[in-house]
Formats: structure tokens, C-alpha cells, sequence
């Protein structure tokens, strides 16, 4: 793949939501960008598509991907990615996105971001499978690093090793998720302060907020990441820890999927990271001001 | 250090998704700690579970008021174990629990409730069909006369006929608006037939008398007007043409029209 081109606004965008298809085209908020899942959108017309096709025109788009499968040892289905390259055809988003992880197995969708083991094969695998998708889309994707909560004894890579491998061999760049990070180092015991450091950081093109719960399962706390409430203090600061080191604005998303609450509360979320974007930047474009 | 393959590893974690026999003992897991892996295995479980239940929740909403959330679960847990999806949009999923229900043990004993998802499965097809203009009545009007009768009115693409031997529009309708009533449905009230589709952006679920069914499901299969007007005579013979083409019209449920000779 030729030189990575993240064309997205470096300021806040938000989830698109269908309850809030209306008040967006109604009140054309000052937003950076939308995301959407584009599986919500492989239906033939009808609302999606109309409300899409509307908010498309007033503002730049990302399709965030969740069914490809990229870490599928069968490798990735056809009629998925055609119908992905359809819609990234008729809606030219700015940037396309998918998961490190599988949900597909033996043709079976199983509707969840599962783990990988990270080690030379999946390394292998998942550079093939990102290569189809980057030659049939015809541009570069992010990936991102996933929430997890088990671990492999397969693994020989650490997460922040593995993704600098994998920048290397697909030319994918890296969608960085500041909540799953939160997660993950909750859940398995690693320092998410050190994690960032180690990250491919100049491949970083999109970075991810989100809220997460934090529950008692038969007696250990797990972090959930359900993406239904505020983002965290605590993921603000790794936030702002992640904006420093990488030191430069990139895009920043403030996602929402699980108990959808009214556009002014999104809207609120972008308003405190875009504060903070301008806080550390002051506006300039590849400099860290703080 | 284990040799598990990417491809057994996803063999071997999907069984432990749906088989909860399975344990985590299966999966080569770092095992400081092993109990606290089957938990951690759990949430994946659960969600899972979990986000497919409610997908299933979205596109049968009516089957969910109708049977309440607990018992809709467990069907829904059983549906998933025999039919895990397909297909990763979601648009396509479940297109055959309507199906499932006819012969799920627990519901068998319901047969209307099959019919009554078939209804939530064609509004949401409706939904999401392919998008086309309806035919106006000026353009119905440009047929010449001679020409009507072998003329072909195709129906719009969002249109799903239904036809059943329960009042299954009734109990549709009633639980679909969520309106409060004390009338009860008699379920030996006789068949009912309906139709739905999406001329331009809502859905629309319309009863239908079963000469008007007949008439659109003659046009559907690709019949000439008077071929399924006659057809639609013999189910109903009070059926009169005019009156369901006007009304059909004013609805939108045509998109095109090709005359024989074109």
C-alpha cells in the first residue's frame, strides 16, 4: 500500500445513531465528523440510507466495521467485503476502520469481537486478510486494538509488539482505543500508560472514547466494555496521557452503541475532548503545546 | 508451549461459545488462574448471547410483547443454538424464526404465533427493501384503454403479502401500536390476510380482503390485470377492481407498469 492518508477532521466526531438522525439534519450541530457501523447500512434503501445519504452531504464520514472478521483463519468472506466496497463506493467515507479480532468461524457469525492469540501465525493470517480488504477497498484501514478478557498461552507478542508488527507488514494503520486499553489493563494487570508508549504511534489515525461498566462477576471486578454511558475520569486521563505522547491532534471519537441517551449528551462528551485537543495544541496542527 | 492453530483455537472457542459443557480448559489460556478464566470465558459468552437476543428482540418486537421477555429469551437462546447467523449484517438475520416458532416445542402448541412473526419480519423487510417511486395515477391514466387488460402492474419492491388462518392482523396491529384495549381477539375469528410495504420512507401494514390479497399476489407472480382480476372474482366475488386499484394507487403499493407491448 502506498503512503497512509487519514483524511478525517482532527476534531471530535460522535457515534450516528438512528434516534438521532432527525435532530442532526434538523439542527446541523457543529460536529467534527460521524461514524457509523456500515452493517447497519447493507440493507437495499429506506431510511438508513435516506438519512445517511443527507448527513453524508453536510458532513465527513467514518465507517467503523464490525463483522469483516480480520482475524478469521479462514480468511475473510467475500459477500461481506463486497458489500462493504458497495458501501464505501456509494458514501466515500473519509476513513474505514475495522477490529483486531474474529467473529467468523466456519460461517458462522458469531456478533462479538473475539480475542486473538498474538504469535508469527495470526501475525500472517491477519496481514493476508488486511491485504484483501485494503486491495478490494482501495485504501488504507485502521485497526483497532480490541478490549479483551482472556489471554493466550499461545502469544508471543505483547499487544503493543503485535500491533507494531502488524503496521509493518499490511501498511494498516491503527485506530486507538483509549477505553479498550483502560479495559484490557484492568481486566489482565498490564500498565496502559506503558502500552502507549510502545504503540506504532505515528500510524495512530483515529483515536476512540467510550464509556464501560465496571461489574462483580462471581466475586472478581471486570471492566465491560459496553459502550452505554459517559467516558470514565480515569479514561480521560489516560486520554489526555495518550494525546501528549502522541503528540500531535488526530481525530477523536466519542462512541456510543447501548443505552442511545438524547444528541445533547454525545454532543457534551465532544465538547470536553475537543476542550482538550485545544488545550494541548492551541490550535496548531503538529505541535504539542503543553 | 501449546501449538494450537488459529483454526483450532476458533474451532475450539466457538464450541465453548455454544456449548456450555465445554469448558475453558479447551482453550490454550494463560492459567494462572483457571476458575477465573471460565468467568472471563462467561462474558464472552453472555455477550454474545446477549447482543443476538436483543437483535432477535429488534426484529420481532410484537412476538417479544406477546410472549414476554423471559419466555422470549429462552426461545430465543434455543433459536440461536440451532441457527447461530449467517451472515454479519444484521439486515439478514433470523429470516427464518418465524419458521423456528412453528415447530419449537414450546410454541407448537401456538401455530398463529409463527404467522404473527411473519408480519414483524415483513415490516422490516419493508423497511429495508430497495427504494423505487411509486406509480402515480397520471401514469396509470396514459394506458390506453384496449390496453389495460393485458397490461402487468409490477408492485413496489418493499411489498410482502401474508395470508393466514388466524386474525393474525388484528393481534398485528394491536400489539405493534402498543394500544391499551379491553377487547379480547378471538383466535377462531377466521383468516386474515394483509399486506406490507414502505412507498417512501414509513411502513405501512394494511388488512386486506382475500379478493384484494389474491389480486396483488396474481400481479406479484406477474399476471396480466385481467388475469388476476378474474382469479381475485372467483376468491371474492364481491371483489371489484376499480376500488382496490384506486386505493392501491393512493398507497403507493405499485412502481411500474409494462403493457404488452412493450
Amino acid at each position: 500500500m502506498g503512503d497512509k492518508q487519514f483524511s478525517l477532521p482532527c476534531n471530535t466526531g460522535v457515534s450516528l445513531k438512528p434516534q438521532h438522525y432527525q435532530t442532526i439534519l434538523e439542527t446541523l450541530p457543529i460536529v467534527g465528523w460521524f461514524e457509523i457501523h456500515p452493517e447497519n447500512y447493507m440493507g437495499k434503501g429506506g431510511s438508513p440510507h435516506k438519512y445517511l445519504t443527507e448527513i453524508r452531504s453536510h458532513y465527513h464520514l467514518s465507517m467503523h466495521g464490525v463483522g469483516l472478521s480480520l482475524g478469521s483463519a479462514d480468511g475473510i468472506d467475500d459477500t461481506h467485503l463486497r458489500a462493504l466496497a458497495e458501501l464505501v463506493k456509494r458514501y466515500q467515507p473519509d476513513q474505514v476502520s475495522e477490529h483486531l479480532s474474529w467473529s467468523n468461524f466456519g460461517g458462522t457469525f458469531l456478533n462479538d469481537l473475539l480475542p486473538l492469540p498474538y504469535n508469527k501465525e495470526s501475525l500472517h493470517i491477519l496481514s493476508a486478510n488486511i491485504d484483501k480488504v485494503q486491495t478490494e477497498l482501495g485504501m488504507t484501514i485502521l485497526v483497532e486494538n480490541p478490549s479483551s478478557y482472556l489471554d493466550f498461552n499461545n502469544s508471543s507478542y505483547s499487544e503493543p509488539e503485535f500491533l507494531n508488527e502488524l503496521v509493518k507488514a499490511s501498511g494498516c494503520g491503527l485506530l486507538l482505543d483509549v477505553n479498550n486499553i483502560y479495559v484490557s489493563a484492568s481486566n489482565q494487570g498490564f500498565d496502559p500508560f506503558d502500552y502507549i508508549e510502545n504503540i506504532p504511534k505515528q500510524a495512530v489515525g483515529e483515536i476512540h472514547l467510550a464509556g464501560h461498566s465496571v461489574q462483580d462477576i462471581e466475586g472478581i471486578e471486570i471492566c465491560i466494555d459496553d459502550h452505554g454511558s459517559p467516558v470514565k475520569n480515569a479514561v480521560w486521563k489516560l486520554h489526555q496521557a495518550a494525546l501528549k505522547i502522541l503528540g500531535k491532534p488526530h481525530p477523536v471519537l466519542i462512541e456510543w452503541d447501548t443505552d442511545v441517551p438524547e444528541f445533547s449528551v454525545l454532543i457534551g462528551e465532544a465538547n470536553k475532548a475537543e476542550k482538550l485537543i485545544k488545550k494541548l495544541y492551541r490550535g496548531k496542527d503538529s505541535q504539542v503545546a503543553a | 508451549m501449546q501449538t494450537t492453530s488459529l483454526h483450532e483455537l476458533q474451532a475450539q472457542f466457538s464450541e465453548c461459545l455454544f456449548d456450555i459443557e465445554k469448558n475453558s480448559s479447551l482453550l490454550p489460556l494463560k492459567t494462572q488462574n483457571p476458575d477465573n478464566n471460565e468467568q472471563r470465558l462467561n462474558i464472552y459468552r453472555n455477550n454474545v448471547f446477549y447482543s443476538l437476543t436483543s437483535a432477535l428482540a429488534d426484529l420481532y418486537p410484537v412476538i417479544k410483547r406477546l410472549t414476554g421477555t423471559d419466555f422470549f429469551n429462552g426461545t430465543a437462546k434455543s433459536y440461536l443454538l440451532e441457527h447461530p447467523p449467517k451472515n454479519a449484517a444484521m439486515v439478514y438475520f433470523a429470516e427464518n424464526f418465524p419458521d423456528f416458532l412453528l415447530n419449537f416445542k414450546n410454541t407448537l402448541d401456538n401455530p398463529w404465533l409463527s404467522d404473527v412473526a411473519r408480519v414483524d419480519l415483513a415490516w422490516h423487510q419493508s423497511y429495508h427493501a430497495a427504494d423505487s417511486a411509486p406509480l402515480t395515477p397520471d401514469q396509470l391514466a396514459k394506458i390506453p384503454a384496449d390496453k389495460l387488460a393485458q397490461s402487468k402492474l409490477a408492485l413496489h419492491p418493499s411489498v410482502k403479502l401474508i395470508q393466514s388462518a388466524y386474525p393474525i392482523f388484528q393481534i398485528w396491529d394491536v400489539n405493534h401500536s402498543e394500544r391499551e384495549t379491553e377487547d379480547k381477539i378471538d383466535l377462531g375469528s377466521g383468516e386474515e390476510s394483509l399486506c406490507s410495504f414502505r412507498p417512501v420512507n414509513d411502513v405501512i401494514v394494511r388488512q386486506l380482503d382475500t379478493g384484494s390479497f389474491t389480486f396483488l399476489q396474481q400481479l406479484q407472480n406477474g399476471q396480466p390485470l385481467s388475469e388476476a382480476m378474474l382469479l381475485a372474482s372467483e376468491e371474492n366475488p364481491e371483489f371489484e377492481m376499480d376500488v382496490c386499484l384506486a386505493r392501491c394507487l393512493t398507497d403507493g403499493i405499485f412502481q411500474n407498469i409494462t403493457g404488452e407491448t412493450q
